[in-house]
């Protein structure tokens, strides 16, 4: 398979951008990592090298890659030095008017045939598109944590897309070993909108305390979908790993882009744990404890 | 005391967890009558039975064949559900035994058994079957009697988003499955979980709990009451959202 693409950028130096450079720079293409200032991209390639040192360890990465990634991958403060690519990846906070104003730059900045592509979980591409003068070249490339271990890549297609923009991004996330699903531009995609009821009606059993009084709801509801249902974790433990305010930011999104479909209304007690900073294992405490 | 415990089980011969109970109990060496619910009206046991298990919609039936005192007085009647409610109210001479009990995952091998207490639900039923169940070889969590218990509730919810993602056309139904297993690490994308499971009763649950709850929410698609309509039920009827080979024959012919 030959690489659609020679130079790549990834815009945002956080958990997600960090890991698509690292998974790029990994097959071997040339990678800049863009982020504003110089403390967050220092944070990044030191989770970088750790993931590698990490990943060579225990045999998930070959000793090739992590080389290619020294070799390959070089960060940038400079906006227009990043936008010198052939395809550029947005992968900054979820904040549509944050993002757009990104886009509007970047088709300023980038070349007539840059590909410009954004991570977002939940948010629209074709709005993304919408501010560019070359709408038919923005497509959604939507990454799952921790990048260089999960194979999925959604390529989100909006309608200004064209068909030749979504083959060069399936044929990219190919070169990279992930497996591309193709979706349509709706709220969440597949995965963030099909995963809604795994977390709502969790909580809803929850807040009807189902396992009272014989035990204790959340390990009971956990315990089930693992030893019923066979997933590898339940939606409490998920939550936690996630970040109950993550998982509460995704909830909202989805909610307020389908304007309110009943399915997707985020419970109270997402509200309540986040204003109470029970965020899940990073913040120590979420719907378990951690030491 | 496995000797002694006089299990009956009722249930369609085809359906896999009624053989699973059977193979469970007899490995424990309880003493296992097995029942078609046909059969079972020229049941006339001798002695009444410890452990009943009712495994077929407990809608119809029940009450016609449970309701001939084949009950132990300590015995304990597990009421299969996976939709519906106020069991005890089907078996109004045995209310303080009946639990519910859901075994969806026995479908895929696995151990876990929901066990739902009635309001009527003696405590003293709870613990002796719960501890049944565990001395089987199941792994028993209880809940509260609460529509669609908590696994056959979530899957069925999760199949409606997937189903109303197909019919909006977000993707494939292949591709819908892959992104689920691969971007979340689901044990199987919920469409194939649906033709395993059967399209008829994701969409009984999801009935029961609109009804229950009366929200928009839990409304079934479209698409997944049309496919129940129409037969296409999953695995057990050769298509759902995707098709199956027939079954191999039992009887194999020889190559000449």
């Amino acid at each position: 398979m030959t690489n659609p693409f020679n130079t790549v950028s990834v815009l945002g130096a956080g958990t997600m951008g960090a890991g698509i450079a690292q998974a790029t720079a990994q097959k071997g293409y040339s990678v800049r990592l863009y982020d504003v200032g110089p403390e967050p991209l220092e944070a990044a390639m030191e989770r970088i090298t750790i993931s590698l040192k990490n990943g060579v360890t225990r045999g998930k990465i070959p000793g090739e890659e992590s080389y290619a990634v020294e070799m390959n991958l070089k960060t940038t403060t400079s906006l227009e030095e990043a936008a010198q690519a052939d395809l550029v990846i947005e992968a900054v906070p979820e904040d549509l008017d944050l993002k757009k104003g990104l886009f509007k730059k970047l088709d300023a900045l980038c070349p007539a045939e840059t590909l410009l592509a954004s991570n977002t979980s939940c948010l629209s591409i074709a709005a993304l598109a919408g501010v560019t003068q070359r709408p038919s070249q923005v497509a959604g490339l939507h990454f799952f944590n921790p990048v260089p271990l999960m194979k999925l890549v959604e390529v989100i297609q909006a309608s200004q897309t064209d068909s030749e923009t979504v083959e060069r991004l399936v044929t990219f996330a190919k070169t990279l070993g992930k497996t591309p699903v193709v979706a349509k531009d709706t709220p969440g995609f597949i995965v963030n909108r099909v995963a809604r009821p795994f977390y709502g009606e969790a909580l809803r059993l929850l807040a009807e305390n189902v396992a009272d009084p014989h035990g204790d709801t959340v390990e009971t509801v956990d315990g089930v979908l693992r030893d019923a249902g066979g997933f590898r974790m339940g939606p409490f433990e998920l939550m936690d790993l996630i970040g109950v305010d993550v998982n509460f930011a995704v909830s909202q999104a989805v909610y307020a882009a389908t304007f309110q479909e009943p399915r997707y209304r985020p419970h109270p007690i997402q509200q309540r744990m986040v204003d109470a900073g029970l965020l899940g294992r990073k913040s120590g405490e979420g719907f378990y404890r951690y030491e | 005391m496995s000797e002694d415990t006089r299990v009956l089980i009722i249930g369609d011969p085809q359906d896999p967890i009624p053989q699973t109970l059977e193979k469970h109990c007899k490995e424990a060496k309880c003493q296992v009558l097995r029942y078609h619910s046909d059969q079972i009206y020229d049941f006339h046991p001798r002695q009444p039975q410890h452990i009943v298990f009712y495994t077929y919609p407990v809608q119809y039936l029940a009450d016609q064949v449970l309701g001939k005192s084949v009950v132990h007085p300590y015995g304990v009647v597990f009421l299969a559900s996976h939709s519906d409610w106020a069991l005890g109210k089907l078996l109004p001479e045995h209310e303080s035994q009946v639990l519910g009990f859901n075994a969806f995952g026995l479908y895929a091998g696995r151990t876990a058994i929901e066990v739902a207490a009635t309001l009527k639900s003696d405590p003293d039923t709870v613990e002796r079957g719960t501890s049944f169940l565990t001395n089987m070889g199941f792994k028993p969590y209880v809940v509260r009697e609460t529509p669609g218990f908590v696994f056959p509730r979530i899957l069925a919810m999760l199949v409606n988003e997937a189903i109303s993602a197909l019919m909006e056309g977000v993707a494939s139904a292949e591709a819908i499955d892959e992104a689920m297993r691969l971007g979340t690490n689901y044990p199987q994308g919920p469409l194939a979980w649906a033709d395993q499971i059967g399209l008829d009763v994701i969409l009984e649950v999801l009935d029961n709990l609109q009804a229950q709850y009366g929200e928009d929410r839990y409304r079934p698609m479209p698409l997944l009451t049309q496919m129940v309509m129409a037969g296409k039920l999953g695995r057990k009827t050769g298509e759902g959202f995707y098709t199956y080979a027939p079954e191999p024959e039992t009887e194999a012919i020889s190559p000449a």
